[in-house]
């Protein structure tokens, strides 16, 4: 714990800070409060034992959570039944539905306080969309969409704001798509649900242009997600899946590679290390969850409870890891072996070979909370902080030493499967590739054969840039680094991982 | 054992036919294009220091290898065409091996008709370099009419994928490729044709091209490269791309 003058000093810090706007600073300041609070018992003082150490890492949660990282609500009851908490009937037109979503929106809290699931647009939307264009013309559905999607860029202003589209097209998404091309806002992500099967090849297609264009929307594998969560699930925050009407209590990472940078060797790191980083991890999460469950309000009394666009049942504990590639290159470089991951069978299979225990070591562990999943946690690739330095994102190989597009692509679906709740590539290509879209689909769709939960692109002339998971403008990191400020809060963080995690030597493929 | 004399294998290409594809370089043609930007594959004898000879089921080997992320193959040149039987055996293998839904295009000069291999070809990429008969001599030092003929009898047969031209300084010659080819198309084989036919309008560069055409060949303007975009879509080309 900073003793109470460091507090003071931070805080200070934090008000006096220039490049915050109003919202950020008490943002910042909310957080600044929360800190100063410790859970006691012992789970928790192992971790923070840990965290020092740079083994874990509570991602910004603190030591106490008081509302559920990752909301995903049931947004169809609002069109069903409206929402009596805040006084709204169900919609009967897009007006109404638009207006309603962006104030249901403004109360639904995250880990960030905004939310990171908005729904999935196009279903939700659809009828309304259909019945303005029948009577009042698809110029003004479309000015409504285009509004909506503004005012959500505007005032969500956190890019780990994710929607919804597919796998089957819809006049709505291609309205959708065709606004994000001419906004070129960071907010919200979009996430194609994408079935070879049932996403018609031309909507797939004009994805493909609007991700090559504004960066959005990626492609989840529908399929895989299907067989894992069921038909109920939504893409949110990053590229994180979860079950709709539910979403995670938490999210802690390991930061494999410190853990073996603090091993001797690959046995004292497989046979004692990471173990005992797994297991005081697993401890942490479970009394955080205990705590927001039965010692905080939020089951017992927010109106998205009461109203059913939530359940209980439906949440989970997310078990985050971060630098498998730096662990595996560390603990062969030990061995004396030059083997890099990605480029060597050898570092993959150690790199398979750690998964393995993660998940085995993870499986076994019980929590009651987390009845949806076996009252199980599930893994889930972590994308990064600001903060880190030289590690990589999950399972992913290190920007700088990418390997040729196919073997890339067949490595990371050798380890996608692992992560139900989230893990996703990015590969941005030369502006070639918008000459033929179609090219890039097949690519796409070989990545789902191969095994791929998700992938993203954008093209080398982006203004709108992936960054690990989220999107940030490149003009609005140029605003900041000029001490200016910016809407959105993510463009720091951004900023600071363009900086750190070299994100714009990204390699562009070129066809 | 068949074998050609292959240059190159791509294993991703946007450039080569519709959607993700292999492509396949053979050594040797039978035109001479001034702007050729890679004349070193034009003798038939000649042997770049990338040339393999590889025989069918090597080359189908490596194509596969690319799967599942490639829609099909595409076998340019040179001028594939001159290696005929090679060409078949390639595209009845591939298709034998990864199924009939495996596209196999040629990228072509239409000089030799592709009567054989047509039912193991799924289309052709057709250049049309010139339409006059002078201009097109000058240009390639062939004859103009087979390609016509060939670009008909393709179009009839729903087997032609795309047309490309190269635009050169004034664009005259490619204005007037793009008006006589779709002509001829609409004559063979209807106006509902052209919709699923692609044209391609390939900006001159002189990257690659042998100096002693480098003066003369001059590179067009975008403005004019966009109002050909305009006159091959107003023919009913689709989709019409500008490279």
């Amino acid at each position: 714990m900073k003793e109470l003058q460091e507090q003071r000093r931070d805080i200070l810090a934090i008000i006096k800070d220039p490049t915050l706007t109003h919202e950020q600073t008490m943002m910042a300041l909310s957080s600044a409060g929360r800190d100063i609070l410790e859970l006691p018992g012992d789970a928790t003082r192992r971790f923070y034992e840990l965290k020092e150490k740079g083994w874990l890492c509570d991602l910004n949660e603190g030591r106490v959570t008081y509302v559920p990282r990752y909301i995903l609500p049931d947004y169809r009851i609002y069109m069903e039944k409206g929402c009596a908490f805040l006084r709204l009937d169900p919609p009967t037109d897009l007006y109404e539905a638009t207006m309603g979503l962006l104030a249901i929106y403004h109360h639904v809290p995250s880990v960030t306080h905004f939310p990171v699931y908005i729904g999935r647009l196009d279903q939700l939307l659809e009828p309304f969309v259909l019945k303005e264009i029948r009577e009042n013309g698809e110029e003004r559905a479309y000015t409504l969409i285009k509004g909506f999607l503004r005012h959500i860029d505007r005032t969500v202003t956190d890019s780990f704001c994710h929607a919804n589209i597919g796998p089957e097209a819809s006049l709505t998404a291609d309205l959708i798509l065709k606004a994000e091309r001419e906004l070129q806002d960071s907010t919200p992500n979009i996430t194609l649900l994408y079935d070879p099967d049932r996403t018609d090849e031309a909507f797939a297609i004009r994805c493909v242009q609007a991700a090559l264009d504004c960066a959005k929307p990626s492609f989840a594998n529908h399929r895989m997600f299907l067989s894992e969560l069921g038909e109920d699930y939504g893409i949110a925050s990053c590229y994180n899946g979860l079950p709709v009407a539910g979403g995670a209590f938490t999210l802690s990472r390991i930061i494999l590679a410190r853990v073996a940078y603090d091993s001797t060797d690959k046995e004292e790191f497989m046979r004692k290390n990471l173990p005992a980083a797994i297991d005081a991890m697993l401890a942490f999460m479970d009394e955080k969850i205990r705590f927001l469950v039965e010692d905080t309000p939020f089951f017992s009394t927010s109106f998205l409870v009461k109203e059913g666009w939530i359940r209980p049942d439906r949440f989970n504990g997310l078990f985050g890891m971060v630098g498998l590639a730096e662990a595996v290159n560390d603990l062969l470089e030990k061995e004396g072996t030059q083997a890099r991951f990605g480029s060597d069978d050898k570092a993959d299979a150690l790199g398979l070979e750690i998964m393995e225990l993660i998940y085995n070591r993870v499986q076994a562990h019980e929590n009651t909370y987390c009845p949806f999943y076996g009252n199980r946690f599930m893994l889930h690739a972590q994308v990064g902080i600001d903060s880190d330095t030289g590690i990589s994102p999950g399972t992913r190989i290190p920007i700088g030493e990418e390997i040729p597009l196919y073997e890339h692509l067949r490595h990371s679906g050798r380890f996608h499967k692992y992560f139900p709740s989230g893990t996703g590539d990015i590969f941005p290509f030369d502006v070639t590739a918008e000459k033929n879209p179609r090219a890039v689909l097949d690519i796409f769709k070989g990545a789902l054969d191969v095994g791929m939960r998700y992938i993203s692109t954008y093209t080398s002339d982006s203004d709108v840039i992936r960054i690990t998971g989220y999107l940030v403008k490149r003009s609005d990191i140029e605003a900041l680094k000029k001490e200016q400020q910016v809407v959105n809060d993510t463009v720091v963080l951004g900023m600071r991982s363009v900086e750190k995690s070299r994100v714009e030597e990204r390699k562009v493929r070129k066809l | 054992m068949l074998t050609a004399p292959v240059v190159k294998i791509i294993d991703s290409s946007a450039v080569d036919g519709p959607g993700n594809r292999s492509a396949v370089f053979l050594q040797g043609c039978n035109f001479n294009c001034e702007y050729c930007h890679n004349p070193e594959t034009i003798d038939p004898e000649g042997r770049p220091e990338s040339l393999r000879f590889l025989t069918v089921e090597q080359v189908v080997d490596r194509v596969g290898r690319s799967l599942p992320f490639i829609r099909g193959l595409t076998i340019s040149g040179g001028e594939c065409m001159l290696h005929e039987a090679f060409v078949y055996e390639v595209c009845l293998e591939a298709k034998r091996r990864y199924g009939q839904d495996f596209s196999c295009l040629l990228d072509s000069n239409g000089s030799i008709p592709y009567d054989r291999v047509l039912p193991v070809i799924d289309g052709v990429l057709l250049d049309v370099k010139a339409v006059d008969e002078s201009a097109h001599r000058a240009l390639t030092g062939a004859s103009a009419a087979p390609v016509m003929a060939q670009a008909a009898a393709l179009a009839k047969e729903g087997k032609l994928t795309e047309i490309r031209t190269v635009v050169l300084g004034n664009c005259d010659e490619a204005e007037k490729c793009i008006l006589r080819v779709a002509e001829r198309i609409v004559e063979a084989a209807g106006a509902d044709a052209l919709r699923n036919i692609s044209y391609r309008l390939i900006k001159y560069r002189p990257k690659g091209v042998r100096k002693e055409y480098l003066k003369t060949l001059k590179v067009p303007g975008d403005k004019e490269m966009v109002r050909l975009e305009r006159i091959a879509s107003d023919c009913g080309f689709s989709p019409v791309v500008i490279v």
